[in-house]
């Protein structure tokens, strides 16, 4: 389904092609993710569409300075940033609950209804969205994107260790809140 | 140190693994992935003919008389001619689209129809020509003209980003690529202004920062230092607003930029 981790462009296809063929390649090879990784960070879908495309923009004009090899962790590492800046650009800011309470529990559906692909993907962003965000980027790029944590780490600029340490966490407390929400659910299941 | 194994296929049915196997498989709409192939390789193919139409430039003048020059330069005029025709018809392509999707910003703030023209056709246009910080564009008689400042706010003379090459070069610089060219700027800008018209400040400012060098002619550059600068001033960033207010007064704008930059510089 996704790309293996630094597998960025086909050599038949990018090899001695033109910067638009290498461009067409890329995006083919690596929109998706990176989409998916500006919606599961937080961005609305057309605000994923407008970043997602400025990340790959950005790439075009810099084609020439991009290593090869690393087009996957240039674009990403994009759009981290640009995620960042649209976080920053929020008024009010999502800020983490260290209760693990979750805004919006009320709007989350049933264990029914999460056989819909997209209730499930509303109720796994509820859940991200209630996390710190150093732990939900190092979540999303592990469990989604299929990252190794020593890539990872190489994208967020940090230790390996700290990557290692990080998804640790990341891993128990997207495992807390999911399981508040699974009692709540059913909870509301047994009252109902 | 090896990684875990990953939640989504450690437990294929709990709620975990469905949630994350949910949010792996959600996907953009083709629309958006044609969109963006589009986008991305008319500014691939622009920034292609500006880079090759500027080495060409070089190339020629230094080997200018040489035996040797000729077949560079055919050489050359070859590439550029097919990247010329290939840029020319993802312009069309673009613009076609673009027609039919309807999304363009409103007219009064788009530069004009025949402002591009004139442009591409590279004839004198004075409101056009007040705000550019180019010399002329080549033409068939090709004597070199200064860059300066003075020149380029007069009226009644063309526009290009190079000092004007030898007359080899012109005829790698055919007038439908600098259509093509500057049909890439404006939707480039026109990407900018849309992104500063739903209140994106930030994003327009960055979706802005990289058009020196995609676009060297830089054709639209009063327009882009304006949404630059009411960018910067709606973030509150009123110092850089000040830079780029006395920037575009500097380079001759008129009108509308030229009023909102005075109010931006105050007293």
């Amino acid at each position: 389904m996704r790309q293996p981790a630094l597998r960025l462009v086909e050599p038949e296809e990018g090899a001695g092609s033109t910067p638009a063929d290498a461009m067409r390649v890329l995006v083919r090879s690596h929109f998706d993710g990176v989409w998916r990784l500006l919606r599961r960070l937080g961005l609305p879908r057309a605000d994923a569409d407008d970043a997602a495309q400025q990340v790959f923009i950005l790439a075009c004009t810099r084609l020439s300075t991009i290593q090869s090899g690393s087009e996957r962790a240039f674009l990403y590492g994009c759009a981290l940033k640009f995620a960042a800046k649209w976080r920053a650009s929020q008024k009010k800011p999502v800020q983490p609950t260290a209760t693990g309470e979750l805004d919006g529990i009320d709007d989350v559906p049933s264990l029914e209804e999460l056989v819909d692909q997209n209730r499930a993907r509303a109720l796994l962003d509820v859940v991200l969205k209630s996390m710190p965000s150093e732990l939900r980027t190092v979540f999303v790029l592990f469990e989604l994107e299929e990252f190794s944590s020593h890539e990872i780490a190489g994208l967020l600029g940090i230790p390996r260790g700290t990557a290692a340490s990080r998804l640790r966490r990341a891993r128990d407390d997207f495992a807390k809140r999911l399981s508040r929400i699974e009692s709540q659910l059913r909870f509301r299941g047994t009252v109902a | 140190m090896t990684d875990p194994e990953r939640l989504s296929k450690d437990s294929a049915h709990s709620l975990t693994a469905l949630l994350l196997q949910a949010g792996a498989q959600e996907k953009p709409s083709a629309a958006v992935l044609s969109r963006i192939t589009s986008a991305v390789a008319i500014t691939a193919t622009a920034a292609t003919a500006a880079a090759v139409v500027k080495s060409a430039g070089s190339a020629s003048a230094a080997t200018a008389g040489a035996a040797s020059s000729a077949s560079a330069t055919l050489g050359a005029a070859a590439v550029a001619k097919w990247i010329a025709i290939g840029a020319l018809g993802g312009a069309v392509a673009m613009s076609s689209l673009h027609a039919l999707s309807g999304d363009r910003a409103p007219r009064s703030q788009r530069p004009s129809t025949a402002a591009i023209a004139n442009a591409a056709r590279a004839k004198p246009d004075p409101q056009a020509t007040k705000v550019a910080l180019r010399a002329p564009e080549p033409v068939a008689s090709a004597q070199p003209i200064a860059l300066e400042r003075a020149n380029v706010v007069e009226a009644a003379k063309p526009r290009a980003v190079e000092p004007a090459p030898s007359e080899s070069t012109q005829s790698v610089v055919p007038e439908h690529t600098k259509s093509a060219l500057l049909a890439a700027e404006v939707r480039f800008v026109d990407q900018g202004r849309a992104a500063l018209q739903r209140g994106a400040f930030a994003e327009a400012i960055a979706q802005l920062e990289p058009y020196e060098r995609v676009f060297p002619r830089q054709q639209l550059l009063t327009e882009v230092l304006f949404l630059r600068m009411e960018s910067c001033r709606r973030l509150g960033n009123a110092e850089r607003a000040k830079t780029l207010a006395a920037h575009l007064l500097a380079l001759g704008a008129v009108g509308r930029q030229a009023a909102q930059a005075r109010e931006v510089l105050g007293p």
